[in-house]
C-alpha cells in the first residue's frame, strides 16, 4: 500500500464520516448538540418535578410576596397614601406615590402597574405548586398545599380590595373584582386574555383557599424547625386573614346584613386568640424592626440584608424611616390624638429636622408583621360589639388587653367608636387605613367610600396587554 | 520515482539551454515599477521558444541567448513586458502591475473566487493598506477604505470597542456588528469587560500587520453562506501566508506620539469670575435665598460656593491641559516566510505599545503568530496557523463617572490644582478632582487571546477537494481595579474589583469543493458542507472594600467581601450550507447558496432557519457587440437577492426557565420565563443590484451599487397580560429597512515613472425604522427608535434661541409650530436631529516616484447630527458652577442682543434643560492617513545584504475639518453595561467623550 493510498483510507475513514454523518444520515445525533441548558437556571419543566423542586418553589412563592410591589411596600404604601386625610403627608420626589397620595392615579403609574404584576407572579407560582402537589412526599404533602393556598388566597383579597369597588354585605357584588387565575401559565396564547371576575367571586376564592389552608395547615405546636417554620404560614395565620376578610365584607356597622360575616370573623379570630398560642409582646415597641417573628406575629414577611424589599428607592423603610430617604411624615395632628403615656405613640419619633416619622419599619432588612395578635384582639372585639357578643371575651376585655400592653390605664365601658379608636392608633400606618375607611363606610377627605379615585386603575399595559379586560369607571 | 523524474528534466534543460545558448549571455534585474522593490521569480523567456529562465531573490536573472531575439518578462499579478534585446547585456526591467481585476481573487465564504467573476457584492481591503498605521485594532485601520461600511471609534480611548456598521443598523435589540471569521473561522468579537465601564475590543487582539487580506461580505448573495449571522455583514480576514522561495525577513519599528485632534476652549480664570458674578448678580434664585434669609449678601452666597474664597483670590487652572498629554507609541513586527514547495511558512512576533492621549490610558500588544502548510502528498496538504496574543489595557472610567478624566473641565480654573498647604492634589474642589483618580486608582484588564486552526485539504479526484478544518479562538480576560481611599468610589478604605472571563468558541467546517468545466462553455464551482460551532463563556466576578493602606490592592486584604458571582453560558451553531457557481460562455453567471443554521438559541418550533440567496451576472463587455470597444475592459450588471439573519438573541431567550431567589435565608426558586417555541432570528432580505466597470485597460474601473436590506420578526420585547405571571416576552415582531446606494471610483491618473492612482468611495445609507409593534424604545439620554423614523433620532425639546428683549431661553411649543415659549415645561418634545450620517466615504491618493512613496487617506461623514449631553453642564450660560465653554460668553447682555446664548442666572435654569440646543452638525473631512516613504535603492542596501530598506514619516488623523464645536465630531460616548439596544439606538452622543489622537509616527521597514 502506498503512502498515498494509506492517506486516502484515513481520509475516508476518519474525516468523511465526520462530515457524512450528519450530513447523510439525517440530523438526529448531530441535533442533539443543540440542547444546550442554561447554568444560572433550570427547566420549567424540570423544575418541579421532584418534592424539593416544589418545596423550592415555595420559598420562591414567598420570596414573590416579599417584594417592595408587594407586601413590603406598596400594598402598605397604596393604602396609607390613599386614604390619607391629614394623618401623613408625603414629601417624597417619586411622581408615582404623589399620584396616590393626592388620590389622582393615571393608569400607567408603575407603582400600580407593578404591584399588579408582581401579585400574578406570585399567584403563578402557587399555581404551579398546586398543580404539581402530587410529588411532594406525603407527609409534607398538606403543608405544602396549605401554605400555597395561603399565598394565593391573601394575595387575592389584597387584589381585590385594591382594583375593585368595595364589598356589599348581603348583595350580589357584580361589580369587578380582579381575574381568577388557578392554572399555572405554560405557554403564552389568546387563552391568558382572561377576564374580570366579580367581587363576590374573587372574595369568594380568597375564603376557598384560606379556608382550604386553614384546615390543611399544621398546628404551631407541631413545629419542629423553629426559625424556618416560623416564617411560614400556619393554621392561624389563614384564620387571621380569614378574619380580616369576614370583617371587610361586614361593612358599615348596623347594615342588616352584617351579622354572619361579624360571627365568622369573631370565631376565625377567637380561634388564634385561644388556641394559636400567641401573645402580645410586652414593649410595643419590641414587636417592630425584628430579625425574627416576635410571639405576636401570625404571619410576617422576613428580611435579611441579604433579601429585603430596598433601601434606596423601594421598601418600607426607604419612605418611613429618617434614616433613609424619609418621604412620608406623621402629622402632628395625628400624633396628637394618642393618650399621655401611650407607649404606642413612642414609635412615632421626631427625626433631627423635628419632622415625626413612623418608626415601625425603621430598619430596611427588619421582618414586616402583616398581621399580628393584636389585630384579632381588635376584630373579636369590634365583632362582638357590633353582634352584642362576647365570644372569648367581652369587647371591653379585649380593648383593655390592647390597652394594657399600650401602658394606658383600663376603660370601664367601651363603645364602638372606642374600639375603632383604638384599632387606629395601635395599626396606624400598617397598610390598614384606606381599607377601614372602605369598610366602615366612612369619607376619604370629600370622597365616599366607594368614590372611584380610591380605587386603583386597572394598569394600563395591562389593558393594552389583554382586550378582555375592562377598565375601572374613574379611569375610562 | 518524481523526484528522479525532476531531476531528469532539470538536467535536460540546462543540457539544452546549454545547447542553443552559446552566443552570449544577458543579464540584469526585475523590479516592480510600483515601489522599485525586486520582484523574484519572474519568469524570463525567449519569446517563441522554451528557453527561459527566473530571477533570484534579488530580482537578478541571467540568460544565455544568441541573434538578437525579444525576450518576454511575466510573472502572475503584473503586465508580461516584452524586449528586444540587440546589443544590449543588461537589461533591467520594470513591471507594471497587471490592474485588470480580472485575475484578482477574493476570498469568499469557504473559498475564494476570482473577482471578475462575483456576483455579489464584496469589499476587499489588502494587508499592505493597513500595516503599520497606528491604531489599535483592525476596523480603525479600513476606516474609509471600502463603501458601505461605516467605522465609528466612538471615544479616543484606546483598547475600547468600535462600532461597525455594514449597509446601516439592521437591528434594534440584537447586535449589529458584523461577523468576524479569521481564516475560516468566527471569532468572539464582542465586549468582554465589566459592567461598570465601557465595552472592550476583542479585535485588538489581532495584530494588523499578520493580515493578507480583509473581505467585507456585504449583499445576501455573499454572505448567506453564513446564514443567520450574516444580515450584519461578515468580514473575513485572511492572515498571511509563506510562499515557497528563499526565507524573507521583515522587521518593521515605527515608533511616534499622539495628542489629542483638538481641545475645547474653556473660560479662564479672569472670564470664568466676569461670567460667575454675572450671572449670581443676574439670579432671581439667589435674590429670594437673600430675601428669605439664608445669605446677607450676594459675596456671602458666592462665599458658600467656594468654601476657600477662590472667587475672591483665584488661582487660574487649565484643569484641561491636566488629563491631555502627548503619548508615546512604539511597535516592533519581525517575520520571517519562506518555504519548500511541500512547506511553506510564515512566523512573526509583534509588540505594539500605544499610550492613549488621557493620562492613565494605554494599550500593550504582545503577540506571535505561526502558519504553515505542508503538502503531505500530492493530494494532501495539512496545515497550521496559531496565534497567541497578550494585551494589557490600562483603562480610564467610564465617560459617565466624576472619576473619567475629561470630566476634568467641570471644574473651575479659579480653583488651584494642588491644595497650597499640602502639596497634594486639591480635595477640595468643585467636584471630584479625577487626578486622584490617576494617582491612586487603576482599572487593568490583561487579555490572552490564542486563535488556532489546523486543517486538511485532500484533493479526492481531479476537481474534487475535501477540506476539513478545526478551529479555536480561546479568550482569556482578567480586569483587576483599585480605588484609593482618597477616590471618590474608594473612599473611605479602598475598593477592588476582579473579574476573570473564559470565552472558548471552537468551531470545525468539513466542505467539499468541486471545480469542473464542462465542455468549451460551462464552468461549475460548488461547495457543499457542515459546520459546527460552540462557545462557552465562563466568568467570575469579587468586589472588596476596606484596606488597610492602598499599597494593598488585592481583595484578599480586603476587611470584607462584598460582592460574587460565578457565571456560566453556552450556545451552539450546527449548519449545512452549499454554493453552486456557474458560468457559461465566460459571461453570464449564476450563483446559487444557502445554510442551514440550527441555534441552541431558538425555539424549539423554529430550531432550523434557512437562508437562502441567489445572484446572476452579466460581463457585457464579452458580448459580440462590445468586442470593438477597446476602451471597455470590463462591464458587468448584477444583482442578487437572498435572505440572511441575526441570531444574537440571548442564549436561552426562549426557553421555559425557573431561577433561583432566597426567602428567610432559605433558597428558593421563582419561574424566570416562559417558554417562547416560536422565538427565532431576525431576518434580513436584501436585493442588491450593481455594475462594475472598467475602462482603458481599468484604468479607470469601479462599481455603482443599489440596496435594500428589509429585516422583519425584529426581537422585541412585548407585554402581555401579566395575569399569566410574566410580564413581558421576547418576539420577533419588528421591522426595518434600509437601502442606499454605494459608489466606488478607482483610477491610474498617471503610470510611468511617476504614478498617481486615485480610489474614492462614497455610500449613502437610508434606515428607517417601519414597525416596533407601536412602541417607542428609548435609549442613551435623547434616543429613540420611532417607526417611521431613521434608529437613534434625538427626541427632546426643541431650542429656539433667546428672546431679545429679555434674554430668556425660548423653545418650540409644538412640532410644526414656529410659536415658541420661554416655559420650558409647556413645550413639546419632537423629534430634533438624527445622528445617522447622510453620506460617508474615503478618497485615497497614492504617488510614486523613484524610491519615494506618498499616500494619503481622506475620509469624511456628512450630516450626521452629534448631541453634547455635557452641554447642559459645559455651555449652560454659567447655571452653575461648572467651567463654561469660551463661546458662553456671547451671553445676552442687554435687550436688542441677538444671540443663542440665554442670559447668565445662576440656578434660574435659564435654558439649561435637555433640549435642541446642544445638538450640532458633526459632519467632517478628516485626513486619515497620509504615509510618506522612501526606499533605499537597492544598489547601497544590497552591500549590506538587505533587500529592501524604506523609511517613512505618517500621520494619523492629521488633520479635521467639521462646525461640531466639541473635541471631536467623531463621537459615540459608549456607555456602561452596554446592551445591543444601548449600542444601537442610543448613538451619536458626546458626554465628556475622549477624542480621537492625532499621531506621527517614524518607522523603517527592512527586509532581508
Amino acid at each position: 500500500m502506498t503512502t498515498e493510498m494509506r492517506s486516502y483510507r484515513y481520509m475516508l475513514t476518519r474525516f468523511l464520516p465526520v462530515f457524512g454523518l450528519c450530513l447523510f444520515l439525517g440530523t438526529s445525533s448531530c441535533d442533539d448538540e443543540l440542547d444546550v441548558d442554561p447554568q444560572l437556571s433550570i427547566d420549567a419543566g424540570n423544575a418541579l418535578t421532584t418534592s424539593q423542586g416544589v418545596q423550592s418553589a415555595l420559598i420562591g412563592a414567598y420570596e414573590r410576596l416579599q417584594g417592595a410591589s408587594l407586601y413590603s411596600g406598596d400594598l402598605n404604601l397604596m393604602s396609607e397614601l390613599l386614604g390619607s386625610t391629614g394623618n401623613l403627608i408625603w414629601g417624597g420626589t417619586f411622581l408615582t406615590y404623589r399620584q396616590l397620595y393626592q388620590k389622582a392615579i393615571t393608569t400607567d403609574n408603575a407603582v400600580v402597574s407593578d404591584t399588579w404584576i408582581r401579585a400574578y407572579s406570585a399567584i403563578n407560582v402557587v399555581n404551579n405548586i398546586i398543580k404539581a402537589v402530587d410529588v411532594v412526599e406525603e407527609d409534607q404533602r398538606d403543608e405544602v398545599l396549605g401554605e400555597a393556598l395561603f399565598i394565593r388566597g391573601l394575595v387575592y383579597f389584597d387584589l381585590v380590595r385594591f382594583y375593585g369597588l368595595p364589598y356589599e354585605p348581603g348583595q350580589q357584588n357584580t361589580q369587578l373584582g380582579v381575574p381568577i387565575v388557578l392554572e399555572p401559565t405554560t405557554v403564552l396564547s389568546n387563552a391568558n386574555n382572561v377576564s374580570r371576575n366579580t367581587v363576590e367571586e374573587v372574595y369568594a376564592q380568597a375564603i376557598e383557599d384560606l379556608t382550604r389552608a386553614r384546615d390543611l395547615l399544621p398546628d404551631r405546636a407541631n413545629l419542629d424547625d423553629q426559625k424556618e417554620d416560623e416564617a411560614a404560614a400556619n393554621t392561624y395565620s389563614a384564620s387571621a386573614v380569614l378574619a380580616r376578610i369576614y370583617l371587610q365584607q361586614a361593612g358599615e356597622p348596623g347594615n342588616s346584613a352584617e351579622g354572619p360575616y361579624l360571627t365568622k370573623a369573631a370565631e376565625e379570630a377567637n380561634r388564634v386568640i385561644e388556641q394559636g398560642g400567641f401573645a402580645l409582646v410586652e414593649d410595643f415597641s419590641r414587636e417592630f424592626n425584628n430579625s425574627q417573628n416576635t410571639s405576636e406575629d401570625i404571619f410576617a414577611i422576613q428580611q435579611t440584608v441579604q433579601s429585603n424589599a430596598g433601601q434606596s428607592n423601594t421598601g418600607l423603610a426607604t419612605f418611613y424611616s429618617a434614616s433613609q430617604r424619609a418621604e412620608i411624615e406623621v402629622a402632628t395632628t395625628f400624633l396628637a390624638g394618642y393618650e399621655d403615656g401611650d407607649e404606642r405613640a413612642e414609635i412615632l419619633y421626631l427625626d433631627d429636622d423635628d419632622v415625626i416619622r413612623n418608626g415601625k419599619y425603621d430598619v430596611y432588612s427588619a421582618n414586616v408583621p402583616i398581621i399580628r395578635l393584636a389585630e384579632m384582639y381588635l376584630v373579636r372585639a369590634e365583632a362582638n360589639q357590633r353582634l352584642g357578643t362576647a365570644l372569648g371575651a367581652t369587647p371591653l376585655e379585649d380593648i383593655n388587653t390592647i390597652r394594657n400592653r399600650a401602658d394606658i390605664p383600663a376603660l370601664t365601658s367601651v363603645s364602638l367608636e372606642d374600639i375603632l379608636r383604638e384599632r387606629t392608633l395601635e395599626l396606624a400606618f400598617e397598610g390598614q387605613l384606606l381599607h377601614d375607611l372602605k369598610r366602615l363606610r366612612r369619607n376619604v377627605g370629600d370622597r365616599p367610600y366607594n368614590a372611584g379615585e380610591l380605587v386603583l386603575p386597572i394598569p394600563l399595559r395591562e389593558i393594552n396587554a389583554n382586550p378582555n379586560l375592562l377598565q375601572n369607571e374613574a379611569y375610562t | 520515482m518524481k523526484r528522479h523524474l525532476l531531476l531528469c528534466l532539470i538536467l535536460l534543460t540546462v543540457l539544452h539551454l546549454s545547447a542553443v545558448g552559446q552566443n552570449r549571455t544577458i543579464s540584469g534585474r526585475v523590479t516592480s515599477a510600483a515601489d522599485g522593490t525586486p520582484l523574484p521569480g519572474v519568469s524570463v523567456v525567449v519569446k517563441g521558444t522554451t528557453i527561459g529562465a527566473s530571477t533570484d531573490p534579488n530580482g537578478r536573472y541571467e540568460l544565455n541567448v544568441s541573434g538578437n531575439p525579444t525576450v518576454v518578462f511575466s510573472f502572475v499579478g503584473f503586465l508580461n513586458r516584452e524586449v528586444t534585446v540587440g546589443a544590449n547585456t543588461t537589461i533591467d526591467v520594470a513591471l507594471a502591475e497587471d490592474t485588470k481585476t480580472i485575475n484578482e481573487v477574493v476570498v469568499v465564504g469557504y473559498g475564494t473566487q476570482e473577482a471578475r467573476d462575483v456576483v455579489g457584492s464584496i469589499a476587499s481591503v489588502k494587508g499592505n493598506e493597513i500595516a503599520d498605521i497606528p491604531v489599535p485594532s483592525v476596523e480603525s485601520a479600513i476606516q474609509g477604505r471600502v463603501a458601505g461600511v461605516q467605522i465609528t471609534s466612538g471615544s479616543g480611548k484606546v483598547g475600547q470597542g468600535i462600532k461597525v456598521r455594514v449597509r446601516g443598523s439592521a437591528s434594534v435589540t440584537a447586535g449589529n456588528q458584523p461577523l468576524y471569521v479569521v481564516d475560516g473561522i468566527p471569532i468572539t468579537s464582542e465586549s468582554q469587560g465589566v459592567e461598570n465601564n465601557e465595552p472592550t475590543n476583542p479585535l485588538a487582539d489581532l495584530n494588523p500587520n499578520d493580515i493578507e487580506s480583509i473581505e467585507i461580505l456585504k449583499d445576501a448573495s455573499s454572505s448567506a453562506i453564513y446564514g443567520s449571522r450574516a444580515s450584519n455583514g461578515v468580514v473575513l480576514i485572511t492572515t498571511k501566508r509563506g510562499r515557497a522561495g528563499k526565507t524573507t525577513f521583515n522587521f518593521d519599528y515605527s515608533t511616534g506620539f499622539s495628542k489629542p485632534t483638538n481641545k475645547v476652549e474653556f473660560l479662564n480664570s479672569a472670564e470664568y469670575l466676569e461670567l460667575f458674578n454675572e450671572s449670581v448678580a443676574n439670579s432671581e434664585t439667589v435674590r429670594s435665598y437673600i430675601e428669605a434669609g439664608f445669605y446677607a449678601d450676594l459675596d456671602e452666597f458666592k462665599d458658600d460656593y467656594f468654601l476657600e474664597g477662590e472667587w475672591r483670590n483665584p488661582a487660574n487652572s487649565n484643569w484641561q491641559d491636566q488629563v491631555f498629554r502627548t503619548a508615546g507609541y512604539h511597535q516592533f513586527d519581525l517575520t520571517a516566510s519562506g518555504g519548500s514547495e511541500k512547506t511553506r511558512f510564515y512566523v512573526g512576533g509583534s509588540y505594539t505599545d500605544q499610550e492613549g492621549i488621557l493620562v492613565g490610558n494605554n494599550f500593550m500588544r504582545a503577540s506571535t503568530r505561526i502558519n504553515i502548510d505542508h503538502n503531505a502528498t500530492d493530494k494532501l496538504t495539512i496545515g497550521l496557523n496559531f496565534s497567541l496574543a497578550r494585551t494589557v489595557n490600562d483603562r480610564v472610567a467610564d465617560d459617565q463617572a466624576f472619576a473619567t478624566p475629561l470630566q476634568i473641565v467641570a471644574l473651575p480654573p479659579i480653583q488651584p490644582i494642588l491644595d497650597p498647604e499640602t502639596g497634594e492634589y486639591n480635595t477640595g474642589t468643585a467636584y471630584y478632582n479625577g487626578l486622584i483618580e490617576v494617582r491612586d486608582a487603576f482599572r487593568k484588564t490583561v487579555g490572552y487571546r490564542n486563535l488556532s486552526t489546523i486543517y486538511a485539504s485532500y484533493a479526492i479526484v481531479p476537481g474534487l477537494t475535501f477540506r476539513t478544518e478545526l478551529g479555536l479562538d480561546l479568550l482569556n480576560q482578567s480586569e483587576n481595579t483599585y480605588q484609593g481611599r482618597e477616590t471618590q468610589d474608594g473612599s473611605p478604605a479602598g475598593s477592588a474589583e476582579s473579574r476573570a472571563v473564559t470565552v472558548l468558541n471552537y468551531t470545525t467546517n468539513n466542505f467539499l469543493n468541486y471545480v469542473k468545466q464542462i465542455g468549451e462553455t460551462q464552468n461549475v464551482e460548488a461547495t457543499l458542507g457542515i459546520s459546527f460551532q460552540k462557545s462557552e463563556t465562563e466568568s467570575n466576578y469579587v468586589s472588596g472594600i476596606g484596606f488597610p493602606s492602598d499599597d494593598f490592592k488585592r481583595i484578599t486584604n480586603a476587611a470584607e467581601i462584598d460582592f460574587g458571582t460565578s457565571e456560566g453560558t453556552e450556545y451552539s451553531l450546527l449548519s449545512y450550507f452549499a454554493r453552486v457557481n456557474y458560468k457559461l460562455l465566460d459571461k453570464y453567471l449564476l450563483s446559487v447558496s444557502g445554510r442551514l443554521d440550527g441555534s441552541s438559541r431558538f425555539g424549539a418550533n423554529n430550531r432550523y432557519g434557512f437562508f437562502p440567496a441567489v445572484g446572476v451576472g452579466w460581463i457585457l463587455n464579452e458580448e459580440p457587440f462590445l468586442q470593438g470597444a477597446e476602451f471597455l475592459s470590463l462591464l458587468k450588471l448584477r444583482a442578487s437577492y437572498g435572505f440572511t439573519g441575526n441570531d444574537n438573541i440571548g442564549n436561552f431567550d426562549a426557553r421555559g426557565l425557573y431561577t433561583s431567589g432566597s426567602y428567610a435565608g432559605n433558597p428558593g426558586i421563582i419561574p424566570l420565563s416562559v417558554e417562547n417555541p416560536d422565538l427565532k432570528w431576525e431576518t434580513t432580505e436584501q436585493l442588491d443590484l450593481g455594475i462594475n466597470f472598467g475602462f482603458l485597460r481599468n484604468r479607470i474601473n469601479g462599481a455603482v451599487e443599489y440596496y435594500q436590506k428589509k429585516t422583519e420578526d425584529l426581537l422585541l420585547a412585548v407585554q402581555v397580560p401579566a395575569t399569566s405571571g410574566y410580564a413581558t416576552v421576547t418576539r420577533n415582531v419588528g421591522n426595518l429597512e434600509n437601502k442606499g446606494v454605494e459608489v466606488t471610483l478607482n483610477t491610474e491618473n498617471l503610470v510611468g515613472a511617476f504614478t498617481w492612482s486615485s480610489s474614492f468611495n462614497i455610500a449613502f445609507n437610508r434606515n428607517k425604522v417601519t414597525n416596533l409593534n407601536g412602541q417607542v424604545i428609548t435609549s442613551g439620554s435623547v434616543n429613540r427608535a420611532v417607526e417611521g423614523q431613521p434608529i437613534g433620532v434625538f427626541y427632546t425639546f426643541k431650542y429656539a434661541g433667546v428672546d431679545p428683549t429679555n434674554g430668556d431661553a425660548l423653545y418650540y411649543l409644538r412640532a410644526g409650530s414656529d410659536e415658541t415659549t420661554n416655559d420650558y415645561s409647556a413645550a413639546q418634545q419632537q423629534v430634533v436631529g438624527d445622528p445617522n450620517p447622510e453620506y460617508v466615504g474615503g478618497f485615497n491618493n497614492t504617488f510614486s516616484f523613484k524610491g519615494f512613496d506618498l499616500s494619503v487617506l481622506l475620509q469624511f461623514s456628512y450630516g450626521n447630527e452629534v448631541f453634547n449631553n455635557a452641554g447642559r453642564f459645559m455651555s449652560a450660560n454659567m447655571d452653575y458652577i461648572d467651567n463654561q465653554t469660551r463661546d458662553q460668553l456671547n451671553r445676552w447682555r442687554q435687550p436688542g442682543d441677538i444671540t443663542r446664548v440665554p442670559e447668565a442666572r445662576f440656578l434660574d435654569g435659564n435654558g439649561t434643560g435637555q433640549s435642541s440646543r446642544w445638538i450640532y452638525d458633526a459632519s467632517y473631512l478628516r485626513g486619515k492617513t497620509l504615509t510618506l516613504g522612501y526606499t533605499l535603492p537597492t544598489s547601497i542596501i544590497s552591500k549590506f545584504h538587505l533587500t529592501r530598506v524604506r523609511v517613512y514619516a505618517s500621520g494619523q488623523n492629521f488633520f479635521t475639518i467639521t462646525d461640531y464645536p466639541g473635541w471631536d465630531p467623531e463621537v459615540d460616548t459608549p456607555g456602561t453595561a452596554s446592551t445591543a439596544q444601548r449600542q444601537n439606538v442610543g448613538i451619536g452622543v458626546d458626554f465628556y467623550t475622549t477624542p480621537q489622537a492625532k499621531t506621527i509616527t517614524f518607522g523603517v521597514n527592512i527586509g532581508f
